[in-house]
């Protein structure tokens, strides 16, 4: 699996280092503009930052489309890996190309405000509240491309035309998407057990939506390795 | 001499056709079949079902007792007809992305094919000719100790020349026991190196048996019996 991952991170290593640079050169060229643009230069900067993880998080994506619709399938695919080893290492990679861009983003952003965001933020958030928050955006980026995934592989799967297979694995998010929407929320109201995540503000979670997450994630985590291993016809 | 491939009533359909229909062949050890058959006649679908990355509709596959899966894949060493390489890869890049992957590998004999087929380890694999990418294939899986090759057109758009380097390095590098598998139009080139052949024809396989025997009882060369099934 650690093979699979850096060959997957070998091969993304010019996208991230393309958009690791437009940050870096957006934000230094930012820099000069501060005195000037003020509280422009640090939103700009913001929106360059939230553009750049659009674009990896796209990239993310097409490391499973590639396998699934382009010749790269067939080195992949007869590689004596399991479905659960392929699944995990797309999600890891995904997970690392994510926080390398996420890390620059943010960092530059913080030379650029002279990290005046992070210390107010330091003030007001406890160190561990800090690390739930990144486990946070962790599950969310695998959960999410998890779904994503499923969404691809059946797409691929049911619909075996190139283009017809792409725009039906859209139609399969869009439609999952909403069945998955008001399955958490039915169970939110069923459940309404709340847990208080934050010291001082109000954030709470309900405990009935996060288990039906984590199971939804596991489940689909290993549907979408089976079908890899057992079902994608090349 | 026990049986490396053995499949049963192979049927593949697709929404609107009939790839393979009830193809039944067997492969012993040690030996090298040629399965030849017109296009669209359902060969290269037999071959994804045996490198698993298809699945049947029906029927049974095993190979080396097991169905095509995680075990076969590192037992298997698959020719595609297609280009499959990250086009960011050298050469070099290639051979240590299958020594990684594939215990089988032997990165020495690796080495020594691509001297033999005149392939530089720093090339990147975006720049070489449609000939030249056969070759770095052909080195790849040949390099591999597996006990089954599946290889697809490994002659398909390769000059004469490459096609006798192609030829030698197959034959010089075949061991008694492992088996391999050929697909081919071009008979006439390589009808030489089998020990058997099978003819398939809209799915089924219409003929099969030992190349020597054929040509002895038929007084045909394979590439004539050929012509004559499918003319």
């Amino acid at each position: 699996m650690f093979h699979l991952i850096k060959y997957e991170l070998r091969g993304k290593l010019l996208t991230i280092l393309g958009i690791c640079l437009t940050v870096i050169i957006g934000n230094l060229f930012l820099m000069t503009k501060v005195d000037s643009w003020q509280i422009g230069a640090p939103v700009l900067s913001g929106f360059l930052g939230g553009g750049a993880l659009v674009v990896i998080c796209i990239a993310s994506l097409t490391l499973m489309s590639d396998y699934l619709y382009d010749d790269q399938g067939y080195l992949l695919f007869t590689l004596p890996q399991s479905g659960v080893s392929i699944m995990a290492s797309r999600l890891i990679t995904a997970v690392i190309q994510i926080s390398i861009v996420m890390t620059v983003s943010v960092s530059m952003f913080c030379l650029l405000d002279q990290g005046r965001l992070l210390n107010a933020i330091l003030q007001q958030v406890e160190i561990h509240e800090l690390l739930y928050f990144i486990l946070m955006h962790l599950w969310t980026v695998v959960s999410t491309l998890t779904f994503m995934y499923f969404c691809m592989v059946v797409g691929r799967i049911a619909l075996k035309g190139n283009k017809v297979g792409k725009i039906g694995s859209f139609i399969i998010f869009f439609l999952l998407s909403i069945a998955r929407t008001g399955l958490s929320v039915a169970i939110a109201n069923l459940f309404p057990q709340m847990v208080q995540i934050h010291s001082v503000t109000t954030m709470t979670m309900n405990v009935g939506s996060m288990i039906f997450d984590i199971v939804t994630f596991g489940i689909l985590f290993m549907a979408t390795s089976y079908l890899l291993e057992h079902k994608v016809d090349l | 001499m026990y049986n490396v491939l053995e499949a049963e009533n192979l049927c593949k359909s697709y929404l609107n056709k009939r790839a393979l229909q009830g193809a039944t062949l067997t492969i012993q050890q040690g030996k090298i079949l040629g399965l030849l058959g017109p296009n669209g006649s359902g060969k290269t679908t037999f071959l994804k079902i045996a490198a698993g990355i298809l699945h049947p509709s029906s029927g049974k596959l095993l190979i080396d007792g097991q169905k095509p899966g995680v075990y076969t894949k590192s037992i298997v060493s698959y020719l595609p007809d297609t280009e499959y390489l990250f086009k960011w890869m050298k050469i070099k890049d290639a051979v240590q992305y299958f020594k990684d992957f594939y215990s089988d590998f032997d990165e020495k004999k690796a080495f020594a094919l691509l001297e033999f087929m005149k392939l530089d380890a720093n090339s990147s694999v975006k720049s070489l000719s449609k000939g030249m990418k056969e070759k770095l294939k052909l080195t790849l899986v040949l390099s591999r100790k597996a006990k089954l090759y599946i290889l697809d057109e490994p002659l398909g758009g390769v000059d004469p020349t490459a096609r006798e380097k192609i030829l030698d390095a197959i034959i010089n590098n075949f061991s008694e026991n492992s088996s391999m598998i050929i697909t081919t139009h071009l008979v006439n080139d390589i009808e030489r190196i089998f020990d058997e052949v099978a003819f398939i024809s809209d799915g089924e396989i219409v003929l099969q048996g030992n190349a020597e025997e054929l040509r002895s009882n038929k007084n045909k060369s394979i590439d004539e019996l050929y012509r004559e099934v499918f003319q």
